[in-house]
């Protein structure tokens, strides 16, 4: 990774390809990495950027219109900004996981072990390619003794709405193929994650293929046209056929940042399509917006709502059938 | 690339960006005819959908616009002008 991260930086040139590398490597990363990350750029890195930060402030020749930082300062800045983040978690040490491609949009992050008796949680990304937080901050939120993650990604401009195209050529192509690509039969028990533009398809997962639970954090509407124009009928409607069809339907959460109001408005609607639990997330001194997860890490509260809403639930109806 | 072209390549860039007030049909309607003029700050965007808007006009139109310099340019029919004075 620290080879891949020198190769890369100095093949960019300015600032906006040096932010494509990092929020690529944010999208992608482990814990274990990212501390690989810090290690490498030695001991003085706290004190370097602390001056870098001082200098930036009284130096008149860095607030000219258009000044470029220089590459080791954009390293420094992301770094510093993204270990601010992954702090939050207050672990002592780096939550093991390793990262393994499935296919081109899809990566399994796990610290090994025997999967029966870890939950795996299906995670459905928003536009940004990450579920809300960079990949490492989020890692560092999940035991990775209990827990594996598989990371669903989309190709750009498409959203979920289509399915993976190395998968099938529909949704429900690509949700029928999870289950095997994945292993989830394999694992005590399968839950759905899905942030953002991920939440809706991590609903329809979570009920085609019956899983015990389903978080949609900040999910789109069920009457959002987009749906529509893919599927030829409301993703709501389709959402109520399949938990009609379910024997044994998940337990769905559907939670929202309290001031962004189209978020409210979706879930809502949603509810009235499938039996939900809505959870309204806010801050009583910040805004709470659209990016709940950011509010929640802000509160050090990130690890126990995922616990509490999604990860953790009763055995009785989590265990996979086997 | 045309005015219209960047007007095109910049609501794609904001559609990739997930930036809700340009789902709106009328708006975006508006802002590639040129009729309509949109706020940057009204786009509400987080700090990755600058990054990511100033990638794409970087990628697609060859010029290097930062993203602390993005809110500062105003509207999206200004920051047009200055990637066509730009090329």
């Amino acid at each position: 990774m620290i080879e891949y991260y020198r190769r890369a930086a100095r093949r960019c040139s300015s600032v906006n390809q040096f932010n494509a590398l990092h929020i690529g490597l944010a999208n992608r990363i482990t814990p274990l990495e990212l501390v690989a990350l810090r290690q490498a750029q030695g001991p003085w890195f706290v004190a370097r950027t602390l001056l870098q930060q001082v200098l930036r402030l009284l130096s008149p020749v860095s607030r000219l219109w258009g000044a470029q930082p220089p590459p080791a300062e954009l390293r420094d800045r992301w770094l510093r900004k993204l270990l601010g983040l992954y702090a939050q978690a207050a672990k002592p040490r780096p939550e093991p996981y390793r990262r393994r491609r499935l296919s081109r949009h899809l990566r399994l992050y796990s610290a090994g072990g025997a999967r029966q008796d870890k939950t795996l949680l299906i995670c459905f990304v928003g536009s940004s390619q990450r579920p809300f937080l960079p990949v490492p901050v989020f890692l560092q939120h999940l035991d990775a003794a209990l827990s594996d993650v598989l990371m669903v990604g989309y190709p750009r401009g498409n959203g979920h709405r289509h399915g993976l195209p190395e998968l099938g050529s529909t949704l429900e192509e690509t949700i029928d193929k999870l289950r095997k690509l994945a292993g989830i039969d394999a694992y005590r028990r399968c839950v759905a994650l899905g942030t953002s533009g991920g939440g809706t398809p991590a609903l329809l997962t979570a009920l085609r293929l019956g899983l015990p639970g389903v978080l949609s954090a900040g999910g789109g509407s069920p009457t959002d046209p987009r749906w529509f124009a893919a599927l030829g009928e409301d993703v709501g409607e389709l959402a109520r056929r399949y938990a009609a069809a379910s024997s044994n339907p998940p337990r769905v959460v559907l939670a929202f940042g309290v001031d962004a109001q189209k978020d409210v408005i979706a879930a809502q609607a949603f509810a009235e399509c499938v039996p939900a639990v809505l959870r309204p997330i806010r801050d009583r001194r910040l805004e709470s917006p659209h990016n709940l997860f950011q509010t929640l890490l802000r509160r050090r509260r990130l690890q126990g709502f995922l616990e509490a809403t999604v990860l953790q639930l009763p055995p009785q109806a989590g265990d996979l059938a086997r | 690339m045309t005015e219209p072209q960047i007007r095109a390549m910049l609501v794609e860039a904001l559609e990739y960006a997930s930036v809700i007030a340009l789902r709106d049909k009328n708006l975006t309607e508006a802002f590639l005819s040129g009729t309509s003029e949109v706020a940057i700050d009204a786009l509400d965007m987080d700090s990755l959908a600058e990054m990511e808007l100033c990638i794409a006009i970087e990628v697609n139109a060859g010029v290097s616009i930062v993203p602390e310099r993005l809110r500062k340019i105003g509207t999206l029919g200004r920051l047009v002008a200055l990637i066509q004075s730009r090329q």
